[in-house]
């Protein structure tokens, strides 16, 4: 099967969607809302292209585009490129002076933005890979509440999220850098979303390392059981190995059972 | 018997009873009406009182605003059916009925025959007709204007049958099409519904059929159908009344769609705003289920169908298919993006196909009657018929389902009955998804593409009625005020964007924003309609784009001039009256100084915008008052009387102005003494120039002196006027024509700016045989020799007049006050006469006769080529024009002679110029009017400006002064001013002394009709006594006073309620 | 599974809510998939509102994230998560309300209530909400209070229709209150 982006053909070599093949091409088409690991959701609008041939004419969001035999698009065209341009000047008024907005603006080629700016500071673009990470590997412990301007990520009652596992798989993803875990006193403190978890203690050395649920949750979908901080994790396979390789006395390590 | 003629059988038996059958309407319309406590009146005759008969309860008739309407049908005999029945009258009915009569008051109509859409054949149920001789000119229903454009096939049963009762469904040919359906094979029923060219409802307008092929083509072990029962367009409410009506058409279409599509689960999505459908839809499906129309093996097919209810929870969104789907999977209503598409991946991952409710309600005649049937109806792309909520500003407030390709002024004048007394604006089509329509796009066809093309959409049937009380800007703020509400959040240019718009309406509306912005609104509307994730998104910048594309001047009145025409937005309007004033007399302001006693600063707050305010307050059509909120309560307030009353009192004593000290040492020449011109001079001179006024004729004062007859506006005080306005330092030279006495050329030379004021003084010809004759004197020319006092004597003659204006009744009246009889031809109707209605009063008190419907055809003389008679073609009313009345169309052969001695027309007036305009090459408008700058009333000659009916053509004194006072405005910026007319201080508005609850118009005293008045010229109006000016004055509910809430929104929370 | 967060909140006591009461809903519905919305929309007929107790129970109960419960409860304007008054006044904004002074009836209902859209009298005898449109439109301005339908109105009419309910509330209750 055979696309054409910005006249040029590209074969697909299964990707399912438009994006995938840019992407694949190191064709530009930027992005906010789009994760490799999540299902598209098409919300941020900056991945919107223009199909000129083999499907309904118009703009459309290429993360979401399935490929499809003679599908014709633009990525730049004069109606994308103006519309992108509109799209990410909203963004910066929803979120003002906020560092990766900025990036991406400039990016895009876009200095300032006419619209009101929002009076109270705020960076969340509400792309909500957050949330759809949470769901997918998580527990879904924070969602979106209300809805159009007063649309939010929170964990649900808008209080601290009960089944948060302190993955932070969260703070990995978000494009914004928004969300914070910080440890204090064995108890993982993550915000905004007020999340609090107590950290489960390495048995060997005895730091907080993880949230706890996240020792449970790993035991009972993977079946793995987890009880060691990452460095003594490291020390025990290191130690593995040296006795599997008959140098166990060059590394003062005893022999054990596991 | 098959179950079907079983249950036809009960049906018949329960439409058609042997004794006198009530049908009370009791849908939410007529429940809000209290519907039911007329019901229970009827029951109570019944039960309590021996009243031999049925009560029943039915849907929507369709005529919302007449609810309560009950039908009363006598055994074997017509039908009668009453609106706004009260209590009162319920009673009446059930009293008479005892003794077999009707009471004959608030009949709309009568009904003898019933059409059976689904079977096609009419059952002529009434034997007997016409026995209760009262009620013998009572109208066929279907006959009645708002009935008469109408084609009922998917409210066919609305109204007519108890929605609870199946049978009354099933004798109306009820779940017939639904065993027609699956005793034929899936593809047939597709074919047919393609054939017929069934187009979405909902507002989408994709081919059903197409739309079901689809979904039968996707491969699945579970399929759905789903009928969207979520109108959430605010102003429509089409899909609400079918669901409470008739809501065995929509189990009975959706039954035939899933045996077509190969669903065996169906649901209706219904809004938790519509209670009572949801509950109907409960009865109606269990009804079903018992009878096996729903359930395992339909009519003993293999088919299996069951149908179930799921509720909306306040949602708009929800109405957008993939919206809608994750609703019903216990999610938020959030759209998914497209593809997949619902026919292939819907509801749970399978294939689903969702329509509309009317969508749905088509479904069951399509197949008894096939799709040639269906497509006998509509235009080429848009079959059949569409069910439109006419509301807003509309005589005739209903649902109506007329066929497509219908014309939209037939729809808002024939069946809708027009506006009433305001101006028709817009049409607002397809809520807020929609466009507007202006007023002279009315010719277009009902048509998806017709709509479409003009930037409107046909949408799911609101057709909101707007007139010259609404604000378009308004309009577009409150439906992105609603966009913004409704969107999900989940897309950015639908949740920043139309949030960025709203900022920038409400900028424009509170009178802070720039032309920049409106760039900028514009530029934002075309991106979001663009990028958008969903149909809501997409189409929420409809209602600006399509404003901007009609209304532009009104965003700029808000922009540049800070001004809202429709007087609406509250922080840019002082009050309505005074908002309407072209002149922008502060009223309720001076209103206040009457009350308070203090009539000089009455005539102080006057004068200070108005020069002639005895003169207007004779004279004015009161602009003002027809806006006035009081009028909502009782009636409007006499403003010109009282701004009379003022003007008199002040001038009765010894009013003196002050010309200014400075001198700005500039001259401006102003061509024509009228109101303009007069003004324009006033103001110049009151800032300093020196204002010269050249005026043709032997009086100073244009229309005003030899238009307008003495009765109305005595010469004595016109004057005094015109003299107050010399003291300031006017000069007018009289018996200065141009081009004879001086030329423009000359005037450009003496003065540093010119103003043309020159009027339209010319009165078109008759242009028919024999208007050159001896005895056509032009209606202008009448009234203008009367004024410069020559002398007429019509003594015992008959003067007849060609015309409808004010000129024409003005003749009229001065006809019989020169002995004279006065025959006014008209070729509309009354209402349609373009003369103020108490002038038309007072012409026909005072004698005048009138003959409507006529046209001269020719004029007759005598040997002497003098006037002897007019013959006339009676006219009858054609098709709607674009001024919103029918235009006249002859009746073949159908003449009237009139004996007359004086043929007067008076059928338009237009300037003329004196070669003013070739002189200086002046650009002109294909109604011969000068052609100006709308804000600085310039012509294409640098430095020569222009106003009044020369460039509006004929209107009123008060717009004339107006006029005059932008262009002073303007002439001092062209010659180095601000423009500024005068400082005044921000005035202090305070309430003191009670607005008075009660009390209508007082009217002033007049000369008492008698013959003596008859021969007379002297003022027939008297001024308001100090006692009535008072008590008049105490009826303003100051709609300046804004109470200081925290919401701006113009509230008077004094008033006693202004009724609105 | 009971908070394991430090923040301990008392709305399990606060308020005296018997959540037997849902019992048949969630019997009925437990199984039946995209369920959420009708169970909601029946707790709050029988509640008037949503509270958080049981907004965690029906997830509890149904097996659902109390995330999706959460944002579902939010989402739609139709569910209250505070309580409302013994009437709610539902005061149409539809298109046809609008053109024909819907927002003087606002300004009305607000002067005589003392209270904003949204909110509710301090006797918690009115709740006043906007709502986007009732489907009334040829009888506009419209409200509806407690699914009667009143209509057309003036700010007169509006107002006097609220004093009838209000007075009618006042004899019922012996001795009266104080308002």
């Amino acid at each position: 099967m055979y696309i054409t982006i910005n006249g040029t053909d590209y074969e697909v070599r299964g990707e399912s969607t438009v994006l995938e093949v840019a992407q694949r091409e190191g064709i530009y088409i930027p992005t906010l809302c789009h994760h490799p690991a999540l299902e598209p959701y098409g919300a941020c609008r900056l991945c919107l292209v223009e199909i000129i041939a083999g499907g309904r004419p118009g703009l459309t969001a290429s993360c979401a585009l399935p490929v499809s035999e003679g599908l014709v698009i633009e990525t730049d065209s004069p109606r994308v490129h103006h519309v992108r341009q509109i799209t990410m000047k909203l963004i910066m008024a929803a979120c003002p002076d906020v560092p990766a907005v900025m990036e991406l603006a400039e990016k895009l080629g876009v200095t300032d933005t006419p619209y009101q700016k929002a009076s109270v500071p705020n960076s969340c673009v509400l792309c909500g890979i957050c949330v759809r990470i949470c769901s997918k590997v998580g527990t879904s412990a924070i969602g979106f509440a209300y809805r159009g301007s007063d649309r939010q990520v929170m964990g649900p009652w808008d209080k601290t999220p009960d089944t948060c596992l302190g993955c932070r798989a969260c703070e990995n993803v978000c494009p914004m850098g928004l969300i914070k875990f910080e440890e204090k006193d064995g108890v993982l403190i993550g915000e905004p979303f007020k999340s609090r978890v107590t950290m489960a203690k390495c048995s060997e050395c005895g730091r907080f390392f993880t949230g706890a649920p996240m020792v449970g949750t790993l035991q009972q979908r993977v079946g793995l059981a987890v009880d060691l901080c990452p460095e003594c994790q490291k020390t025990k396979e290191a130690r593995l190995l040296a006795h599997a390789g008959g140098l166990g006395r060059y590394f003062n390590l005893e022999k054990q059972d596991h | 018997m098959s179950i079907l003629e079983e249950l036809k059988a009960k049906g018949n038996g329960s439409l058609y009873p042997d004794k006198v059958k009530i049908l009370v309407g009791r849908a939410s319309c007529g429940k809000a009406s209290g519907a039911d406590k007329v019901y229970n009146t009827f029951i109570d005759a019944v039960e309590q009182q021996g009243l031999d008969a049925v009560v029943s309860s039915s849907g929507c008739l369709g005529f919302c605003q007449q609810e309560p309407l009950v039908a009363v049908q006598f055994p074997g005999g017509t039908r009668y059916v009453y609106h706004d029945v009260d209590v009162d009258l319920a009673g009446e009915i059930a009293a008479a009925l005892k003794n077999n009569t009707l009471p004959a008051r608030q009949v709309l109509g009568k009904e003898e025959e019933d059409e059976l859409i689904v079977y096609g054949t009419t059952n002529q149920f009434a034997q007997k007709t016409d026995f209760i001789k009262e009620l013998k000119q009572v109208p066929y229903l279907n006959k009645i204007p708002f009935y008469a454009l109408q084609v009922k096939i998917a409210t066919r049963n609305c109204g007519y049958i108890n929605p609870a009762s199946l049978e009354e469904y099933v004798a109306r040919g009820g779940y017939e099409a639904l065993r027609k359906a699956v005793s034929g094979t899936p593809e047939e029923v597709i074919k047919e519904v393609k054939d017929s060219g069934l187009r979405g409802r909902g507002g989408g307008g994709f081919s059903t059929g197409q739309k079901w092929e689809f979904a039968r083509k996707s491969v699945s072990d579970e399929k759905y159908v789903i009928c969207n029962a979520d109108e959430g367009d605010p102003g429509a409410y089409m899909d609400r009344s079918l669901l409470e009506g008739d809501p065995h058409t929509i189990l009975e279409g959706m039954a035939i769609g899933g045996y077509a599509m190969g669903a065996e689960t169906g649901i209706i999505y219904c809004r938790a705003e519509y209670p009572l459908a949801v509950q109907t839809l409960q009865k109606a499906i269990k009804q079903a289920e018992e009878a096996g129309f729903l359930g395992e093996n339909v009519f003993g097919s293999g088919f299996n169908f069951k149908l179930k209810i799921v509720k909306g929870q306040g949602a708009f969104v929800c109405g957008e298919e993939t919206a809608l789907i994750a609703s019903i999977e216990g999610k938020m209503g959030e759209p998914r993006p497209r593809p997949p598409f619902p026919a292939v991946s819907g509801l749970w991952g399978k294939p689903t196909n969702i329509n509309n409710v009317e969508t749905w309600a088509n479904i069951p005649p399509i197949v008894t009657r096939g799709a040639g049937w269906f497509s006998s109806y509509g235009t080429e792309g848009s079959k059949g018929t569409k069910v439109f909520a006419l509301v807003g500003n509309i005589m005739n407030n209903g649902l109506v389902e007329v066929p497509m390709g219908t014309k939209i002024a037939d729809i808002v004048y024939e069946t809708g009955g027009g506006c009433g007394g305001y101006a028709l604006k817009a049409i607002q089509l397809g809520g807020p998804s929609g466009g507007c329509i202006t007023a002279d796009m009315l010719d277009l066809q009902v048509d998806y593409e017709v709509l479409k093309e003009v930037g409107a959409i046909m949408g799911s049937g609101g057709m909101v009625v707007m007139d010259e009380r609404t604000c378009m800007v308004d309009v577009a703020r409150y439906f992105l005020d609603f966009t913004q509400g409704e969107s999900c959040g989940k897309c950015t240019p639908c949740r920043e964007g139309t949030k960025q718009m709203l900022l920038l309406l409400n900028k424009i509306c509170e009178g802070k924003a720039t032309m920049a912005d409106l760039e900028l609104l514009e530029e934002l509307s075309l991106a979001v309609r663009d990028a958008a994730l969903c149909g809501l998104g997409q189409t929420a910048p409809n209602p600006v784009l399509s404003t901007l594309r009609y209304f532009r001047e009104e965003y700029e009145a808000h922009i540049i001039d800070k001004f809202c025409p429709a007087s609406v937005c509250a922080a840019l309007v002082v009050a309505p009256c005074q908002n309407t004033c072209p002149a922008g007399i502060d009223v309720p302001l001076y209103i206040d100084a009457i009350k308070q006693g203090n009539y000089q600063e009455s005539y102080d707050i006057v004068y200070r915008d108005n020069p002639l305010p005895a003169t207007c307050g004779r004279v004015c059509p009161a602009l003002c008052a027809r806006r006035c909120r009081r009028g909502l309560l009782d009636d409007a307030i006499g403003i010109r009387e009282l701004k009379r009353f003022a003007a008199d009192k002040v001038m009765a004593g010894d009013y003196k102005v002050t010309p200014p000290a400075k001198r700005k040492g500039k001259s401006v020449g102003i061509v024509g003494s009228g109101p303009a011109g007069l003004t324009c001079a006033y103001y110049l001179a009151q800032l300093g120039y020196d204002a010269t006024i050249y005026e043709a004729l032997p009086v100073a004062g244009g229309m005003m002196a030899v238009g307008i007859p003495e009765f109305r506006l005595p010469a004595a005080v016109l004057n005094k006027e015109i003299s107050l306005i010399q003291d300031m330092g006017v000069e007018i030279k009289t018996n200065v024509r141009i081009g004879k006495d001086i030329t423009m050329k000359q005037l450009q030379k003496e003065h540093d700016a010119l103003f043309v004021g020159v009027g339209a003084h010319k009165d078109q010809a008759l242009g028919v045989p024999g208007d050159d004759l001896n005895g056509v004197v032009s209606g202008i020319e009448f009234l203008r020799d009367i004024s410069l006092g020559k002398k007429v004597d019509l003594a015992g003659k008959t003067v007849v007049i060609i015309g409808g204006g004010n000129v024409a009744i003005d003749v009229a009246r001065t006809s019989i006050r020169l002995g004279a009889k006065a025959h006014i031809v008209y070729r509309r109707e009354e209402k349609d006469m373009p003369a103020f209605a108490s002038e038309i009063h007072e012409a026909r008190e005072e004698g005048t006769q009138f003959t409507f419907l006529a046209a001269p055809l020719k004029v007759v003389g005598n040997k002497k080529n003098k006037v002897k008679q007019i013959v006339l073609q009676s006219m009858k009313l054609g098709p709607y024009d674009r001024s919103g009345r029918r235009r006249p169309v002859a009746i073949e052969g159908a003449e009237i002679t009139l004996d007359a001695d004086l043929i007067v027309p008076a059928i338009g007036q237009e300037p003329g110029y004196d070669k003013i305009d070739e002189e200086l090459k002046l650009n002109k408008s294909r109604s011969n009017t000068l052609v100006v700058d709308k804000r600085s009333m310039v012509t294409n000659i640098e430095g020569v400006f222009a106003g009044g009916d020369c460039v509006s053509g004929p209107a009123t004194v008060v717009e004339a002064i107006g006029a005059g006072k932008k262009a002073a405005s303007a002439i001092d910026k062209y010659l180095g001013g601000d423009g500024v007319l005068y400082q005044a201080e921000e005035p202090q508005r305070k309430l003191v002394g009670a607005v008075a609850e009660a009390g209508r118009l007082v009217k002033p005293n007049c000369i008492p009709l008698d013959a003596k008045r008859l021969k007379s010229f002297d003022e027939v109006e008297f001024a308001y006594t100090e006692e009535q000016a008072i008590t008049e004055a105490k009826r303003c509910m100051r709609c300046d006073i804004k109470e200081s809430d925290d919401d701006d929104n113009g509230s008077c929370g004094h008033c006693p309620g202004c009724g609105c | 599974m009971g908070c394991c967060c430090q923040e301990m909140e008392n709305h399990c006591k606060d308020e005296n809510l018997d959540l037997n009461l849902l019992k048949d809903i969630l019997d009925e519905y437990r199984d039946q998939a995209g369920s959420l919305v009708t169970v909601l929309q029946k707790a709050q007929d029988i509640y008037g509102y949503l509270p958080l107790t049981v907004l965690r129970y029906i997830a509890e109960e149904m097996k659902v994230k109390p995330a999706q419960v959460y944002g579902v409860a939010t989402f739609y304007t139709q569910f209250r998560l505070t309580p409302v008054g013994k009437y709610v006044i539902l005061l149409c904004q539809g298109t046809a309300c609008h053109v024909n002074g819907s927002e003087r009836i606002e300004t009305a209902l607000c002067q005589e209530l003392k209270i904003k859209p949204g909110e509710t009298t301090p006797d918690k005898l009115f709740t006043l909400t906007n709502v986007a449109c009732l489907g009334c439109c040829s009888l506009a301005p419209v409200m509806m209070i407690n699914g009667q339908a009143y209509g057309p109105l003036t700010p007169d009419k509006a107002v006097s229709i609220v004093k009838d309910i209000y007075a009618n509330e006042q004899q019922a209750s012996e001795g009266g209150e104080e308002s």
